[in-house]
């Protein structure tokens, strides 16, 4: 009896099992209302580096980590790496790398950040002969062009951090030359490159001309660009003296170019039509040089002209604080769209000569190059000559700020421009696009 | 130099590329000369001892680098002449109840410091043009040779009168007068007009102290009171450009009271409280080329107020050769002063808000003969309690422990004299010693990967004195860095390896 008694439990349990593997079956395939959800897409990341102010109210400590778009909350430096104890650099990122451009003593160093947050030193080079080298400009995984207080652009490998040439504009250069700016009889007594872009097979190369590098007085009212044709350029060559094509020159606008203020931002970009603008940013904003220079604008260079577009004017400070208030910052987020910080003078410290550039008293605006209009972002007071360098992700733009004894980045939403304070951060953040 | 930034051998001029590598110091020559004399006579009817003081010096040198050693000079150089007088009076009571020591003294001292070379240096001596200006110690158009002037002259005076054979009363007096001037023949005559302002620095001091015993000796106190005037009238130099000439004033009472109580034949405790303050000196203010660095002045310096408790316990055997000795102090801080560090400028003096230290030393000494030991170790913890509203630094600075300062270190000294030598009635003595400084941080400690640190240092120095009788002469051997570490200063320079010392004395009156 015991037999048949197993035979049925063992036949009922069979076909049980069947069943129930025909129902998962049925469950999981064939029925379109329950599909599995496709895996929710990683949130992207961005490199921040924050920068500690150190005792002797000049020099700073950075720290490189990853960071995810979606963090909240306090971010402290312990899952960061120390980048440098103490000085003053700037920073850009190509390739997934983070090149850490450090003025105070003239070097680059490579470092790259891992998906873990690993950070290691990849290579490093001298930079000395640039005296203080402004922004770098990368063409591709073997090219990339660096100048500064030198009449030689140092072109470099930025895969092996090895120098490889050099663009020679002394010809071009009017570093000797006389100068009736800021006063008659003056003379130009050095030219900096401070920034560098780069369109097609064009090179953009913005000066910085100066009467005494000193005090930085500046030796003309207008916006200076060196034009360089790369076809003509040997990268393994010293000199290439011969692809340099012109000096352009706009008296609209003064110098253009960040030469390494606020932390490796740019004040030259592209769009999405191949026009480069660039922000005439008086000298940082200075408001000392007032009345002599025009109000703070945006030239442009079309795209395929390598001259200033005489039809192309925007007084970017007419359409925000009024005409006095200095704009800082050049943050594109496409289509015509940019944030950028406006300064708002009478918060100025009165007995502190460099507070237009240190002090909080910039506001975060967002402007459109097309229509030629501005909003205001928030209120809050930002060191905006420094909290500069964002990062954009879909419709959200993650912005550095810093106030008195507060540190955060910011999230605006692009299309409503709403602001809120995303993640409070140890030291002054800034962001780097990581691809 | 190790780890440091030299030409790789496919580099040219035009194309400077460098590598990590070690280099020798080039530009470091340094030739010092120093004469001086004593002359005095002792046991007159108005004086115990009355001393003329005289001394004259020469230093010649080259300046490898300032306060950081990111980028090497190769040409800067500066000569220094000081000359320097002083002269003592002392003399006690008869009946021995008082005793005055009074020092009058003038220092003048000139230097030249010339850095014109248009020239930009690499650490293993190659150099290139400098794409701008000229001076390898700053952003000049011209270069600098700053000519420092500084006339100083001071009176200090000492006086402890016995009240009663249990109590004495001391009354120090410190005035100095410090007068500076700087000319600077290659800036533009524009720029030389603020330099050629004199500025002065005025100081006095008085401090009055009693000393008291009561209970057969065993409890001692010292109450004191001390009064701090300053004046101070000082050029600003902000940004390579020379200002105003700024007048500061301090005006500043110190006082505290030490007690050492003795517990019994072998444990003795001393306790204190003091509220100390210290004046900026004139190289401070006035800043100044010296000590290896170029200081920048900065005239806004207020003195540095402390509230310092400190307590003792001592231990000593039953024959008084072996000594114990724990302590603990602490230092609630105010304007404490502080050398920063201004890229490619030099460096400077601040004040920091607020500060609070905390510490424990320890310590031993055993003597045996001819044989003494001495060992101590010094742990403490500074860290910034406030910032100021004007203070750039961030508030998450505040409870971080102040960089660029040791904060652990010991020191171990052996001496062992050799006296009955069978081949000279010279007496030949040995010092063999340790210096240990735990690593430490030069910026704030933010908890970070890799932060940026000096090393650890363990220093073992050896030294050999020969001594005629009656130490008609001497001659000394030194050796210091004896394993040849690598050492650093405060700021990470590193420092002489191994080294070696010859010094020879010759004393004419015991002749």
């Amino acid at each position: 009896m015991k037999k048949p008694h197993y035979f049925i439990k063992r036949y009922v349990f069979s076909w049980c099992l069947l069943l129930s593997f025909v129902l998962f079956l049925s469950c999981s395939d064939d029925d379109p209302d329950t599909a599995i959800e496709p895996e929710p897409a990683e949130p992207s990341q961005f490199a921040m580096v924050t920068s500690t102010l150190n005792s002797d109210g000049q020099t700073r400590a950075f720290f490189l980590q990853r960071v995810s778009v979606d963090s909240t909350g306090t971010i402290d430096n312990s899952g960061a790496t120390e980048l440098s104890p103490a000085t003053s650099a700037m920073i850009h990122a190509f390739n997934g790398s983070i090149f850490f451009s450090d003025y105070a003593i003239g070097q680059m160093v490579k470092w790259s950040v891992d998906g873990s947050n690993n950070v290691s030193n990849q290579a490093e080079m001298s930079l000395v002969e640039l005296g203080f080298q402004g922004n770098t400009a990368f063409r591709d995984e073997n090219s990339a062009f660096v100048g500064g207080l030198s009449t030689s652009i140092v072109i470099f490998n930025p895969t092996t951090m090895t120098k490889t040439g050099t663009i020679d504009f002394s010809e071009f250069s009017k570093v000797g030359e006389s100068t009736d700016f800021p006063m008659p009889g003056g003379t130009y007594q050095a030219e900096s490159v401070t920034e560098i872009i780069i369109r097609d097979n064009y090179l953009f190369a913005s000066l910085m001309p100066l009467t005494n590098i000193e005090s930085f007085q500046p030796a003309e009212i207008g916006c200076s660009i060196i034009v360089v044709d790369l076809n003509q350029v040997d990268l393994n060559a010293v000199g290439n003296a011969d692809a340099v094509v012109k000096r352009i020159y706009d008296e609209r606008g003064s110098s253009t170019g960040a030469w390494g203020s606020g932390g490796g931002n740019s004040f030259m970009q592209m769009d999405e039509n191949n026009d480069i603008y660039v922000l005439s940013h008086n000298f940082w904003a200075n408001p000392f040089l007032r009345p002599s220079f025009n109000p703070a604008c945006i030239l442009r260079i079309a795209n395929g002209e390598t001259d200033f577009d005489e039809d192309y004017y925007f007084d970017v400070e007419a359409i925000s604080g009024g005409t006095g208030n200095g704009v800082m910052n050049f943050e594109y987020y496409g289509n015509g769209k940019f944030l950028a910080a406006v300064q708002d003078p009478s918060a100025a410290d009165p007995d502190n000569p460099f507070s237009y550039f240190v002090d909080p008293i910039f506001q975060w605006w967002s402007f459109d190059l097309y229509d030629q209009s501005a909003s205001i972002v928030t209120e809050e007071y930002s060191r905006g000559a420094l909290a500069a360098v964002s990062y954009f992700d879909e419709d959200s733009g993650y912005i550095p700020f810093e106030s008195s004894g507060e540190n955060f980045v910011m999230k605006v939403d692009l299309t409503t421009l709403d602001a809120v304070q995303h993640i409070e951060t140890v030291g002054l953040p800034a962001l780097y696009d990581l691809e | 130099m190790d780890d440091v930034l030299v030409w790789d051998e496919s580099a040219t001029p035009q194309l400077p590329t460098t590598e990590r590598g070690r280099a020798r110091r080039f530009n470091d020559a340094f030739d010092s000369k120093l004469g001086r004399i004593n002359l005095g006579v002792r046991d007159l009817s108005w004086a115990d001892e009355i001393v003329l003081f005289s001394s004259l010096s020469r230093v010649n040198r080259e300046w490898q680098h300032d306060i950081i050693p990111n980028n090497p000079w190769g040409e800067p150089s500066s000569e220094e002449d000081s000359w320097s007088s002083a002269l003592t009076w002392r003399n006690t009571s008869n009946d021995g109840r008082l005793s005055l020591n009074i020092t009058g003294g003038y220092l003048e001292n000139k230097l030249d410091f010339l850095d014109t070379a248009r020239r930009t240096y690499y650490w293993d001596g190659n150099f290139i043009p400098k794409p701008a200006g000229a001076g390898e110690s700053g952003n000049y158009d011209n270069g600098t040779s700053p000519r420092t002037e500084l006339n100083s002259f001071f009176v200090r005076s000492s006086l402890i009168y016995s009240i009663h054979p249990k109590h004495y009363v001391n009354l120090t007096t410190l005035f100095t007068q410090d007068r500076f001037k700087i000319t600077n023949s290659a800036l533009p005559v524009e720029r030389q007009e603020g330099l050629g302002e004199p500025q002065e620095l005025l100081k006095n001091y008085i401090g009055l102290s009693v000393e008291s015993s009561f209970m057969q000796d065993r409890i001692t106190n010292i109450i004191s009171a001390k009064h701090y005037y300053q004046e101070s009238d000082v050029v600003e130099f902000n940004a390579f450009e020379t200002g105003d000439l700024i007048e500061n004033s301090s005006n500043s009472i110190g006082y505290g009271d030490v007690i050492r109580y003795r517990i019994s034949q072998n444990f003795t405790s001393n306790i204190g409280y003091e509220y100390t303050i210290r004046q900026p000196d004139q190289e401070e203010l006035f800043g100044g080329i010296a000590d290896g660095r170029i200081v920048i002045p900065n005239p806004y310096l207020e003195p540095e107020l402390s509230n310092n408790f400190n307590a003792s316990l001592e231990w000593k055997n039953q024959q008084g050769n072996l000594r114990l000795v724990s302590g603990y102090f602490y230092r609630n801080t105010e304007d404490k002063l502080f050398l920063r560090v201004v890229p490619r400028s030099g460096s400077q003096y601040i004040n920091l808000t607020s500060t609070k230290t905390t510490g424990v030393e320890v310590s031993a000494d055993y003597k045996k003969d001819n044989l003494k030991l001495f060992i101590n170790g010094s742990y403490f913890s500074t860290k910034l309690k406030s910032i100021s509203e004007e203070s750039d630094l961030s508030q998450s600075a505040i409870g971080l422990r102040i960089p660029n300062e040791p904060y652990l270190f010991a020191n171990f000294i052996s001496d062992y004299s050799f006296t009955k030598l069978s081949f000279t009635k010279a007496e030949i003595a040995l010092r063999y010693s340790v210096n240990y400084v735990n690593s430490f941080l030069i910026s704030w400690d933010n908890n970070a990967t890799g932060q940026a640190t000096t090393p650890t240092q363990t220093i073992h120095n050896l030294s050999a004195v020969w001594r005629a009788p009656k130490e008609r002469w001497s001659l000394g051997l030194e050796c210091r860095n004896l394993l040849d570490e690598q050492a650093f200063d405060n700021f990470n320079v590193q420092k002489p390896g191994r080294s070696f010392y010859i010094k020879a004395r010759l004393f004419l009156d015991k002749l």
